[in-house]
């Protein structure tokens, strides 16, 4: 069974963009859901269950920081691993986001190969843990 | 902050659509492009940036995003929106956590123009032979 990964980002470019690099990177990813802002991306959590969460910060409706908070109230969401994607680079939203518990963060602009390197540390954070469970 | 933008507009233009900006030597005096992307950031006071181009660079950059698919006119639209919140984004890092940065928008022909007005760019880069102008209010 391969990886479920959301993305969330209102711009419809930069999710196709993520998409590609996530289905090109030799990953194995079953399903690649998309959603424009937090609210939408809860409604997909209510039906399907992702792996890895990619998160944009600044949507309208519902922004990321939120969207983090929502996750963090639900005990089995919450254990989703976030990684944030966001031309966000203050330190104070920065820090407050990785207070919010997220597993990575990549600034925009940003290299495929970047999403590639917080991926596959993800990837391999998740198998590592998975392996100990057993 | 005219050495800050121009840095930060070379870098998401280079990173992001892999294009690489010239810096133009002074300004052209009238308004030369089909689309305007604009964001305002606010804070303390509001700071308004707007992007002109032409529809051929604005289609290169949607095709050097995401090579192969078709560069329908709402697509072209949606990544000169991601280009103008990727330049805010990143100026706004150098404004202070005080600083809003808002919702981009991207207008076209006699409405771009005629939010310009007799507005002059602050800086103008050639793109691929093309001009991208940038104007700062605020």
């Amino acid at each position: 069974m391969g990886f479920n990964i959301l993305i969330v980002d209102d711009s419809t470019s930069i999710r196709r963009m993520l998409k590609r690099i996530v289905e090109l990177s030799g990953f194995d990813v079953e399903n690649v859901f998309e959603a424009s802002n937090g609210r939408e991306a809860l409604e997909v959590l209510k039906t399907e269950w992702v792996d890895f969460i990619l998160c944009d910060i600044h949507m309208p409706e519902m922004d990321g920081i939120e969207l983090l908070k929502a996750l963090k109230q639900d005990e089995v969401l919450s254990r989703i691993p976030v990684v944030m994607v966001s031309t966000e680079g203050r330190p104070e939203i920065v820090q407050e986001v990785r207070r919010l518990g997220i597993r990575g963060y990549v600034q925009k602009p940003f290299t495929p190969e970047e999403i590639r390197k917080v991926l596959e540390e993800l990837v391999g954070e998740e198998f590592s843990r998975d392996e100990g469970a057993t | 902050m005219k050495e800050l933008l121009k840095d930060i507009i070379s870098e998401v233009l280079e990173e992001m659509f892999f294009m690489v900006p010239e810096g133009l030597e002074g300004v052209g005096l009238q308004a030369r492009g089909d689309l305007l992307a604009e964001i305002v950031l606010r804070g303390e006071r509001s700071i308004r940036l707007m992007f002109l181009l032409s529809k051929a660079t604005a289609e290169q950059m949607a095709q050097n995003l995401l090579p192969g698919e078709e560069t329908t006119p709402q697509l072209v639209k949606d990544v000169l929106k991601e280009f103008a919140n990727m330049v805010g984004g990143n100026l706004i890092k150098y404004l202070g956590v005080d600083w809003r940065l808002g919702l981009p928008e991207v207008y076209e022909g006699i409405e771009a123009l005629g939010l310009l007005g007799s507005r002059q760019p602050i800086m103008e880069f050639d793109v691929d032979g093309e001009i991208l102008s940038v104007y700062l209010e605020g």
